[in-house]
């Protein structure tokens, strides 16, 4: 898989432009840093899951968009054999986190490769402004904020 | 770094809380003061891999290490030191044989047999954590030693206590009255509420029969009220529970607003930021907004009357046994928080004081001085007995409209009028906190949530893939549980039970440099269990009155599962650890009067959270800072 190839896959996952992801001016490189996890050994990524996931990809990925997302619910979610992978894409753009692959997210059995990617990361995940909100410990809002009703993102 | 040879007015024991406020107190009336702290310095270690090494580092650096926790606790941004151990709440579990599914059943008969293996400290610490846990329940709550101490995770709520917190024996028939009462602690409450920089205001807090000082204004004015605060205020309006009052106010809080005229016609100052609502107040905030000891300490230093030695285990405390007079504190050194004992050296000094956390100031007292089987400063057998907590109920659902949580300060709003009431005559008190951080703690949001709707749970609870959501659909399922999320947090009241509720020093288990690890005893009784039926009723009455959807079920922290009536109720630790060296009237009955000296010994002070001989329901930091006032006050007068 390729950044850009990475980054389209991750627009059509989270929901979020591939420009929202991967600016013009990409000060922070998170899409970089985040693909980064797809290449990192001790992942444990096996390798004919993402070379399936790749090809699937680029396979639907033309698709005009009023027929990606049901593409993309058909060929990756349902798809067993790489969805969990898929997963992983998203939670590295909204948590910043990447979860072992050989259990369920939510199950804190050890010992386990769970990991934060970067603090960047972290502070860069999409959970917390989808909400309104900013990353636990990361605000850049001035006193008082809270009183006022935030603006939620567009969903498109 | 020995300054074993140095002779100081005052050697204090702790530079946390209560010791950063008596070294300034005292440093300012031109004493010469020596502060041993056990932990590392005030910008101390980061996460180390390797223990051998010591890297210090800063609030920057300790953010970078809370951002890459997975569990982000309140232990997350502060390295572990096996030489001066913390307990940690991930190591909260049910005791043995005692599970999850098949809790304790309170009240309980005699505690189930604990079999450590605490062999290598390290490891037994690493894996099981520092507490050796005796049950029945296991104690919930934790604290950091380190300069400025468990400051660094504290909320910043400041309350005042209530007149009849300081009766309860007398009102209500409960436990014991405290040895002062509420006008004796006023003029300190101002100070302290100076000293930290209290945002509130004061008509809203007089309530239950506090009183102000004419013309009284808080340093900074009450902190903003959060939407979920006037959502809930508007909701529960002209409502009470079992005879109280749900009447939302605002919470006194530590942290930094809007300044305001003192009575001297000065504008408050003290150099720090505005609260900036990163929502982060425990574990730690990244501005230091909220006050914590460390700029108390730093006053101290500054006044040039201060040495603190970091990395300085207390160990004994030494007796003249003629004049039973304390001669002097020994402590062990260490430079790795891994690494072995690098000496062991005497503190000396006209008056002593130990202002630990009340369990490691109990601990160091019972293990002082072998010609004394008891322990220093324990003619009355109290030291380390009632241990005590605000054990926590939480509840949590959604609103029926955003309340846009996971904003502003942890908590900026509760309801206190559930504190006092004719029903303390049968079962405990409680405030109600409001919490800003949706199901942060008691559901691991947004995280688990999120998990949750993308990769659902398998029956078997196995790593088999299964079908979520995305796109679209996750991102519209995310704006509209996250934004309604809200808990609610209840502070019930204990007593003290010196029989089922204590710590002792281990005669086992031992930390890297050999010190005893604090054996603990813990229990919950009748009275405060019908706290918990309370705070369950009245969480139903509540979400029913605003219309939630009630999801309160098991916390991701479940450890503290006890069960009553045959109820499954999840305790949480409120960090607020309480009662180990009580003041009193007596020294039948209890350690220290109500100047925190020691019954026993005449230059020998014991304060802390420690000091107090019932909970009340306000957090305790705020009448911790006014005792140590009191205490500074009293051994200043001695040395006239």
């Amino acid at each position: 898989m390729t950044l850009d190839e990475f980054v389209s896959l991750s627009a059509a996952l989270t929901g979020y432009p591939a420009v929202t992801l991967k600016p013009q001016n990409d000060t922070q490189q998170i899409a970089a840093t985040l693909f980064a996890e797809l290449s990192l050994a001790s992942n444990n990524i096996p390798a004919a899951q993402l070379n399936e996931l790749t090809q699937v990809w680029n396979s639907i990925s033309a698709t005009p968009p009023p027929g990606l997302p049901a593409a993309v619910q058909e060929k990756i979610i349902e798809n067993l054999a790489i969805t969990r992978l898929a997963q992983n894409i998203i939670y590295l753009w909204f948590f910043g986190t990447w979860y072992d692959l050989t259990k369920n997210p939510n199950s804190f059995t050890s010992p386990n490769i769970d990991h934060v990617v970067s603090p960047l990361a972290y502070t860069n995940g999409l959970v917390w402004g989808e909400m309104g909100a900013h990353p636990m410990g990361y605000s850049v809002g001035e006193y008082g904020y809270w009183a006022n009703i935030p603006t939620l993102p567009q969903i498109n | 770094m020995d300054n074993s040879t140095k002779q100081y007015d005052a050697v204090i024991v702790g530079g946390g809380w209560a010791g950063s406020a008596l070294a300034y107190r005292l440093a300012s009336a031109n004493k010469k003061v020596l502060v041993l702290e056990a932990g590392i310095a005030i910008d101390g270690l980061v996460t180390n891999p390797d223990e051998n090494q010591l890297i210090t580092g800063n609030r920057a650096e300790f953010m970078n290490d809370f951002f890459m926790a997975m569990a982000k606790t309140p232990e997350s941004p502060y390295v572990q030191n096996y030489n001066a151990p913390r307990p940690a709440v991930l190591d909260i579990q049910p005791i043995p044989p005692f599970t999850l599914d098949n809790p304790a059943q309170l009240p309980a008969g005699a505690p189930p047999p604990a079999t450590i293996d605490c062999a290598d400290p390290k490891v037994s610490i690493k894996n099981n954590g520092y507490f050796i846990q005796r049950g029945p329940v296991p104690f919930g709550s934790t604290y950091e030693r380190r300069g400025g101490g468990t400051s660094w995770h504290w909320l910043g709520t400041s309350l005042r206590m209530l007149p009849n917190d300081f009766k309860l024996k007398t009102v209500y028939n409960q436990a014991v009255d405290w040895p002062i009462g509420y006008e004796d602690l006023s003029d300190y409450y101002d100070q302290a509420e100076f000293e930290i920089g209290v945002s509130a205001d004061v008509d809203e807090q007089q309530i239950h029969g506090i009183t102000f000082s004419e013309g009284y204004v808080y340093p900074m004015a009450k902190i903003p009220a959060t939407i979920l605060d006037n959502t809930m205020d508007a909701g529960l309006a002209g409502q009470t529970f079992d005879g109280s009052s749900l009447k939302v106010t605002g919470t006194p809080a530590g942290r930094n607003g809007v300044p305001n005229q003192m009575k001297n016609g000065e504008f408050y100052d003290n150099g720090r930021r505005q609260c900036q609502g990163n929502t982060n107040c425990t574990p730690i905030c990244p501005i230091q907004a909220k006050y914590d000891a460390t700029v108390t300490m730093a006053k101290a230093l500054m006044t040039g009357n201060v040495d603190i030695i970091y990395q300085a285990v207390a160990t004994n405390i030494t007796l003249d046994m003629t004049t039973m007079e304390v001669t002097g504190v020994e402590y062990k050194t260490y430079e790795t928080t891994g690494g072995p004992c690098t000496g062991t050296f005497t503190a000396t000094g006209t008056k002593y004081i130990v202002a630990a956390h009340a369990i490691e100031a109990a601990k160091l007292l019972l293990m002082s001085n072998t010609q004394i089987p008891a322990g220093v400063a324990n003619y009355s057998g109290q030291v380390g007995k009632n241990l005590m907590d605000h054990p926590m109920y939480l509840g949590w659902g959604l609103m029926p409209k955003p309340v846009y949580p996971f904003r502003g300060p942890l908590s900026t709003s509760g309801i206190e009028g559930t504190r006092d009431g004719a029903f303390r005559s049968e079962r405990a008190s409680f405030r109600i906190e409001i919490g800003n951080e949706g199901w942060n703690w008691p559901g691991g949001a947004p995280y688990n949530q999120v998990i949750d709707v993308v990769s659902p749970m398998p029956p078997d609870q196995s790593g088999t893939p299964t079908v979520g959501i995305f796109g679209t659909a996750l991102r519209q399922s995310i704006q509209s549980n996250f934004t309604r999320q809200f808990r609610i947090g209840f502070l019930i009241e204990q007593l003290p039970d010196a029989d089922n509720c204590y710590i002792v020093p281990s005669k086992t288990c031992f930390d890297n440099l050999g010190v005893p690890r604090p054996e603990i005893y813990y229990d919950f009784d009748v009275y405060t269990m019908e706290g918990f039926k309370a705070a369950a009723a009245a969480t139903d009455f509540i979400f029913d009155t605003l219309g939630v959807e009630n999801n309160t079920g098991v916390p991701v922290g479940n450890g503290g599962v006890f069960k009553y009536e045959g109820v499954k109720y999840y305790a949480q630790g409120a960090g607020h650890v309480m009662g180990t060296h009580r003041m009193g009237t007596t020294g039948d009955d209890s350690v220290t009067d109500a100047n925190m000296k020691s019954w026993d010994h005449d230059n020998l002070y014991i304060v802390g959270c420690g000091s107090m001989p019932t909970t009340a329901t306000s957090n305790p930091t705020l009448t911790m800072t006014a005792l140590a006032f009191k205490a500074a006050d009293a051994i200043l007068q001695s040395f006239a």
